[in-house]
């Protein structure tokens, strides 16, 4: 693996509770998105990237070096952790000039980075109010200011648009994607699908302490066909339609989820859906609408994860 | 090396900074004040020159020491990892180039200049407050030796509770009862069993 984060068979435990579980991936240069739900240990993977925590067995490396690793190195690597809370009776300029001088930075190139870093980030005007004065956007904002004041070359982002407003989502994911234009390379977690659809076509998906799928997000997309896809269907008459999809082999189940609506599984979407309009036109059937319920990021992860239904 | 020292400079102020605010500071700036107030307490009583300034010399031993200074230690010292772990600051620190020794020993040069900030003047005012209110003078060497003291005792005691809140969530009772128990009961056992005790 020659990512710019590889990950080989990563195992945290917390006591009892498996963090990471073999959890193997290598994230590209780029922007890579880190998508799996609340719990899946996308925070454990960062605070482990970030050297906080040492891996139990397992190697992981970013830009080459050991995570657990200290030195020059860390000035390569940008974090912006998710819930941390912020030094509060700071102001953000001392915030992020103290955290840059905490990294070797002289007092005059810090604060010259730390204008920049917060300009770059929209704060400029409240950038002499304490923290506790924040809103929780301001907040993300300013620790992504720290994050990227150093200018690393690697930037970690766990959650960076939770709880941020959508002018300030479509403010941070602009500067992500010019992060990432510039030279930077950007892995950004989350757990809501489409805010990372957005940003990149590159994924891992992590559940349960595991990487379960990674690589380019169509080629995911058709790991669906190996897997039952669900299909709503409208219809005046449910019943009928259910006895003929009834006979097909790849069709696993049908519920009736409403008076003219059935909501068919099947092993074979392609199939299906080369088969269904014939179907409609030999038996004259009278069906309004075919929605795939399955297409779409979030039923992608589903599939993966096992636990969709 | 610059670069070293720029880096624990910057751990160093960070933790004195956030040592010395809020609630907490309120409280232990109020602890600090305990001896002057009993000493300020026993002069209002008008006693004997040499017996005011015996009573707050005396004091240093039986009140600002063991329980003053250890307690103001505990406080900033556990603090120190203990709530930046679980709030995350920690973090922030964690993911820089500064090595982790330099951010414990930065931590811990941050917390103990902040407690000397208030154990200094709570073994000084005293005394002051003593000749100030007709005892008599001391010799040079009483507050130097016990502002000395104060000293010794905050930076054994700094380092061993760092430890502890680095180690134990549940630093802050372990402190209390070390401090309360081993320190105090220890030093009364026969032999050289007081010299397990660090206030010894």
């Amino acid at each position: 693996m020659t990512g710019v984060v590889d990950a080989d068979s990563v195992t945290k435990r917390y006591g009892e509770v498996l963090g990471l579980n073999r959890f193997t991936a290598s994230f590209p240069s780029g922007i890579t998105g880190l998508v799996g739900p609340n719990g899946a240990g996308k925070s454990t993977l960062f605070r482990l990237l970030a050297g906080q925590l040492r891996s139990d067995a397992g190697s992981l490396t970013l830009l080459g070096f050991p995570a657990w690793g200290q030195g020059e190195f860390r000035r390569r690597v940008g974090y912006c952790p998710e819930h941390a809370a912020l030094f509060d009776w700071m102001t953000g300029f001392n915030f992020v000039t103290t955290l840059l001088r905490v990294d070797g930075f002289s007092r005059a190139n810090a604060q010259e980075r730390a204008g920049r870093a917060i300009e770059t980030v929209g704060l400029t005007e409240a950038r002499d109010r304490r923290l506790k004065a924040y809103s929780k956007g301001m907040r993300q904002r300013i620790k992504l200011a720290q994050c990227i004041a150093h200018d690393p070359e690697l930037i970690l982002l766990d959650e960076p648009l939770n709880g941020v407003d959508p002018v300030g989502r479509a403010t941070l994911s602009a500067l992500m994607r010019q992060l990432s234009t510039t030279g930077h390379h950007l892995i950004v977690s989350s757990h809501v699908l489409y805010e990372v659809e957005r940003l990149t076509g590159q994924i891992v998906m992590i559940s349960h302490g595991q990487a379960i799928a990674q690589g380019d997000l169509h080629r995911i997309r058709d790991l669906i066909d190996s897997h039952p896809h669900l299909v709503d269907l409208e219809t005046p008459d449910p019943r009928g339609l259910a006895r003929l999809l009834g006979a097909w082999d790849h069709v696993v189940s049908i519920e009736f989820a409403g008076p003219e609506k059935l909501r068919v599984l099947t092993r074979s979407p392609e199939a299906f859906y080369a088969a269904l309009p014939a179907l409609v036109v030999t038996e004259n059937l009278a069906v309004r609408s075919v929605h795939s319920a399955d297409d779409n990021l979030d039923a992608v992860f589903r599939y993966l994860a096992g636990g969709g239904r | 090396m610059t670069g070293e020292l720029t880096r624990l400079g910057a751990v160093t102020w960070l933790s004195l900074r956030g040592s010395l605010r809020g609630a907490r500071l309120i409280g232990l700036a109020g602890f600090a004040l305990v001896p002057s107030l009993i000493v300020a307490s026993v002069a209002s009583t008008h006693p004997a020159a040499n017996t005011l300034s015996d009573s707050a010399e005396g004091l240093f031993a039986v009140l600002t020491l063991p329980i003053v200074t250890m307690v103001i230690v505990l406080v900033l010292s556990v603090a120190q990892f203990r709530n930046e772990i679980d709030n995350e600051t920690l973090l922030y620190l964690s993911d820089r180039s500064i090595t982790r020794p330099m951010i414990v020993i930065g931590k811990y040069l941050g917390s103990l200049a902040a407690a000397l900030v208030l154990v200094v003047p709570a073994t000084l005012v005293p005394l002051l407050i003593a000749v100030l209110s007709g005892g008599t003078m001391y010799s040079a060497d009483v507050p130097v030796t016990l502002a000395a003291a104060a000293i010794l005792a905050a930076v054994a005691y700094g380092g061993f509770f760092l430890f502890l809140g680095l180690v134990s969530r549940a630093a802050l009772l372990i402190g209390l009862l070390y401090g309360f128990l081993w320190e105090e009961l220890v030093p009364l056992l026969p032999g050289s069993a007081p010299r397990l005790t660090l206030v010894f």
